[in-house]
């Protein structure tokens, strides 16, 4: 079972980051909660493609020791995705302080102003 | 210098959106300027583009000199060629036609609009150039958060909208990020034609999870009907300068990403062995009719374009389905179709809005013989809306519906002829309104700004032109984007 989950455990993360994350964007009434999902459910993808790049008894790629080499090509992908990542969560930030101003609250269903 | 073009024409826009984002600030009225010059700039390399690869095939463009599958590749073939001359073009003129309402609209943010501007066009025309699925994916949320700036610079409700619109599209994304990365596992490569060849010897579970969530994902982006759920509003609320740049644009760049992967990755033959045609088929079909049905319903003027929208994407989804010649040459025509006409019907939507204070269809009858060159492109639109024959937007639909009864799938016809019924119904309450209601009200407002008249006329003569030029259309542009492996 520990080795299971030791071999498996990125994997596991992932899928933990990654529901965690779905269902509070999907369940929220705040909007705040639902970014953190959002962010949770990236911070997730992040950890899967990071796995794909592990090797059992790799070593990093500037270390021509003669070990099989972790591979590169997910870590650059993720740099990308991560700020990607923070760009979203900047634009959803500066939104929300938009709708803090407009509506007074941060709730999906909670002013009186109009009835959408 | 022809083998830069397909990054000449990405970069034309990306790096003016810098440009004028710093110069801008400075210069009073640089920005509109600058963006105008960016936009006609990449319309002449994407022309240039789609008459070079017309006399001389696909352009391909190695990143920084490495070739692929390594390197990161730009293709201009003839599909990405021909959807790229319509975003262009739509984009330059829509933006030209509607910039005498943003100094009204966006007092003293027109530099941040006119960079989200050039920032969404040059997104879009990545995702249209990109020949690797990860930098698909980046272009994809440049593009999308430009588009979700751009929302929220709206009025009232407009922060909301956009913010919807960003927690489902950022889903999407997330989405087909997760299909990339299981095709990335499977065959080790993101190169899209080094993907194509090596997706054959993937594991079969893992190529099904990855199609359901590149499909998922990618349907999210292109309100691929019941993940529709963030346009209506986002549309409805953004400015209107905004919706007349973005309705156009987004969702088809988007079903093209989607035709892209499907037919250029996984390949017709191994998709008709899986279930992500049906997939596509029945989800256009339904967006078919509910676009239409949920039109019908709606009494904004731009929420009902908005919801058209979803049925004519869901012409593209299902042609795109039916997986035969008849189909595809729908949907890529359909793709261009509902770009030009959108284009046209925002852009009145906002000199309706901004002139004469009219957002329902109600009080449209308020315009009755004081726009009339706007009104006359509004009905050249509307009936290609509906499919009236010598119109662009008969001929897509056309195609769809012949290759749904040559497949013998006459329900799928049925479903069309539904959605044409509907949109029937809901362009003549338009028509009826602007033609010929009784005038109320004694106000003396005229004609949009000439710029915005001038940008819908054109779209219209497109349209027109679209329809009685068709079989040039098809016959030197849009036969040769089919993939190769269509019966």
């Amino acid at each position: 079972m520990i080795d299971y989950l030791l071999h498996r455990g990125p994997f596991l993360l992932f899928v933990l980051l990654a529901v965690l994350g779905t269902y509070l964007m999907m369940s929220h009434r705040n909007y705040l909660k639902a970014i953190v999902g959002l962010y949770l459910l990236q911070t997730g993808l992040i950890m899967f493609f990071i796995t794909l790049g592990f090797r059992t008894g790799g070593t990093v790629p500037i270390l021509m020791d003669g070990r099989p080499l972790h591979n590169p090509l997910p870590h650059a992908l993720m740099l990308t995705a991560i700020v990607v990542g923070v760009a979203t969560l900047g634009v959803a930030m500066s939104i929300l302080r938009r709708i803090q101003a407009e509506k007074k609250t941060i709730e999906e269903r909670g002013d009186g102003s109009d009835g959408e | 210098m022809i083998d830069h073009l397909p990054v000449l024409m990405f970069l034309a826009p990306f790096l003016s959106a810098l440009i004028v984002a710093a110069l801008g600030l400075y210069v009073r009225g640089a920005a509109s300027r600058l963006t105008l010059a960016a936009l006609t700039a990449t319309g002449v390399l994407s022309l240039v583009g789609l008459e070079r690869v017309a006399a001389a095939g696909a352009i391909h463009s190695h990143m920084g000199g490495w070739p692929p599958p390594i390197g990161i590749e730009f293709v201009l073939d003839p599909l990405s060629a021909f959807v790229a001359a319509v975003v262009a073009v739509v984009a330059l003129v829509t933006v030209a036609g509607s910039m005498a309402s943003v100094r009204g609209e966006l007092p003293g943010r027109e530099t941040f609009y006119y960079s989200c501007v050039l920032l969404l066009v040059g997104g879009l025309m990545g995702i249209l150039v990109t020949g690797d699925l990860f930098n698909l994916f980046v272009h994809l949320e440049v593009a999308s958060l430009s588009a979700y700036a751009l929302v929220a610079a709206g009025g009232r409700g407009a922060p909301r909208a956009a913010l919807s619109y960003l927690l489902i599209g950022s889903l999407g994304a997330s989405l087909y990020l997760l299909g990339v990365g299981f095709l990335y596992a499977g065959t080790g490569s993101l190169n899209m034609a080094d993907v194509a060849g090596l997706i054959g010897g993937m594991d079969g579970r893992l190529r099904f999870v990855a199609g359901i969530l590149i499909v998922g994902g990618l349907g999210i982006k292109m309100a691929l009907f019941p993940l529709h759920v963030w346009m209506p509003s986002a549309y409805e609320r953004s400015p209107a300068a905004a919706a007349s740049l973005m309705a156009p644009l987004v969702t088809k760049v988007c079903a093209y990403a989607l035709l892209r992967v499907l037919y250029w990755v996984w390949g017709g033959d191994l998709l008709r062995e899986g279930i992500l045609l049906e997939l596509l088929a029945w989800g256009g079909a339904a967006a078919v009719v509910m676009g239409g049905v949920l039109a019908l319903l709606q009494t904004d003027l731009r929420r009902l374009f908005a919801y058209s929208s979803v049925g004519q994407m869901g012409i593209v989804a299902l042609g795109a389905g039916l997986a035969n010649k008849a189909g595809m040459t729908g949907a890529i025509l359909h793709i261009a179709n509902d770009a030009v006409v959108k284009g046209v019907l925002f852009l009145a939507a906002g000199t309706a809005l901004l002139r004469f204070s009219v957002r329902n269809v109600a009080d449209l009858g308020r315009l009755r013989g004081r726009a009339p060159w706007t009104a006359a492109a509004v009905v050249v639109a509307g009936l290609s809306l509906v499919g009236v024959p010598p119109l662009g937007g008969f001929f897509g639909k056309w195609y769809v519906l012949t290759a749904a009864v040559a497949e013998g799938r006459w329900y799928f016809a049925a479903a069309i002829v539904a959605g044409s019924l509907a949109s029937i119904v809901y362009v003549f309450r338009i028509l009826q309104q602007i033609l010929f209601a009784q005038p109320a009200g004694e106000d003396q407002a005229r004609e949009g700004p000439a710029v915005a008249v001038l940008a819908c006329l054109t779209l219209a003569a497109v349209v027109v032109l679209l329809g009685i030029g068709n079989e040039r259309v098809v016959s030197l542009l849009v036969a040769q984007s089919l993939p190769g492996t269509l019966p």
